[in-house]
């Protein structure tokens, strides 16, 4: 949910909820939607949502990462061009949720076209969803160049490019709460029989743990990274030796759960029920 | 997501759907399906229809495993590759007159030991969100 702009005019119409500015659609007009499927790359989010017909294109912006006040990942994007001759902006953002995302749309002309892309900035940003602060979320990192990428909402499974020749793969893992005695359980019921092994492992911002489980033509590799909220966890099956400056660009890259940074439930989040 | 094959030049596209890929070469056409998840009843992937032949294994360049199957229709034959990526399974079908088909095996051999699974579409990593890469 996003806070109606003080003095806008709100509409809902099914999932969509509009807001208009005190001058009218004249002077722009923006569109939330809570919740959208499936969850794609920004790119084809954008693509998706189309533009007005007539539309022609100027000066497109890269997408922007963001992360919204109650620690959530989005994106902006903006473009400018003209409609039907007419300067015309589009301004859209994204707040990434788990399986889904939120978008909000604004479209403004001529003088009004830098407020509401700062309008949207703001916006997107105040996006509330109350999932809560602490669940099972995915965490940023880095893809290793040229693998693939398979999995599901909170697992991905990572294989080499000459995959199956090269049978090494990595998983990881979706951010867990930190939990005491996790990360020795998953280490002790993996082993088995078999030996385990300290590795040698650090993170900039995360304190590290790094474990090898030998005896197999697969050795394991497990590394857990550890905040004062989440575990996030790291799993590579290689032959000895193998991929090791592989795993270690993936730790490296790894990004804690982004933490709120403000209150995230307001005293107008039911403002829409006054409309 | 789909299956991706390393086509030579000659190889043009025909018609990209949602549903499938379509190249053609000369008088042989080639097709590939989206990948589907472990479905209940793989052989419904195959089609139905002409006289079907044996099924012989084989496993691409990279060793992924694929079945191997050729289908007698009266004016034309296909080849269908049925390819298994940790069970996400992927179809190929190659389509012409038999006496072309029978001319380029190795060539068509080739293309479809070249496989190997595009699982790009659904996010399975935050950095996929802000992919700029089509």
């Amino acid at each position: 949910m996003i806070p109606i702009p003080s003095g806008w005019c709100a509409r809902r119409i099914e999932e969509v909820h509009s807001f208009t500015p005190p001058g009218g659609a004249a002077h722009g007009l923006l569109r939330y939607v809570e919740r959208r499927r499936p969850l794609r790359a920004t790119r084809e989010l954008v693509a998706a949502l189309g533009a007005p017909v007539g539309y022609v294109a100027e000066h497109d912006l890269a997408p922007e990462r963001l992360v919204t006040d109650e620690g959530e990942h989005g994106a902006f994007v903006a473009s400018r061009g003209r409609l039907h001759g007419r300067p015309m902006g589009m301004s859209i953002g994204f707040v990434f949720l788990d399986d889904a995302y939120a978008s909000l749309t604004g479209i403004a002309y001529d003088d009004d076209i830098p407020a509401m892309e700062a309008q949207v900035r703001a916006l997107i940003a105040l996006d509330t969803h109350l999932l809560g602060r602490v669940r099972r979320r995915r965490f940023g990192y880095a893809i290793p160049p040229g693998w693939l990428a398979t999995g599901d909402e909170f697992d991905a499974r990572l294989y080499p490019p000459t995959h199956p020749a090269d049978p090494s793969r990595i998983l990881v893992g979706a951010a867990l709460p930190a939990t005491p005695g996790l990360c020795e359980h998953t280490v002790a019921r993996l082993a088995g029989a078999r030996t385990v092994v300290a590795v040698p492992i650090s993170h900039p911002r995360l304190e590290a743990r790094g474990f090898a489980i030998t005896g197999g033509p697969l050795e394991a590799t497990l590394v857990f990274l550890e905040d004062e909220r989440f575990l996030y966890s790291v799993r590579m099956d290689a032959p000895p030796g193998a991929h090791a400056a592989v795993l270690d660009a993936l730790i490296a890259s790894v990004e804690p759960v982004p933490a709120p940074i403000a209150p995230i439930v307001t005293s107008t989040a039911l403002a829409h029920w006054a409309e | 997501m789909r299956t991706i094959l390393t086509l030579p030049a000659a190889w043009v596209p025909v018609a990209r759907t949602d549903d499938r890929v379509t190249w053609r070469d000369g008088s042989l056409t080639l097709a590939i399906a989206p990948l589907v998840r472990r479905p209940r009843d793989p052989a419904a992937l195959v089609p139905s229809g002409g006289t079907h032949g044996p099924i012989i294994n084989r496993a691409t360049a990279t060793g992924w495993p694929y079945e191997l199957l050729a289908i007698d229709d009266r004016d034309a034959q296909r080849l269908v590759a049925v390819y298994d990526f940790h069970g996400d399974l992927g179809v190929v079908v190659i389509s012409g007159p038999a006496a072309e088909l029978a001319a380029r095996t190795s060539e068509l051999r080739a293309i479809l030991d070249s496989a190997m699974p595009d699982w790009r579409g659904p996010i399975v990593a935050l950095a996929q969100l802000w992919d700029q890469k089509s």
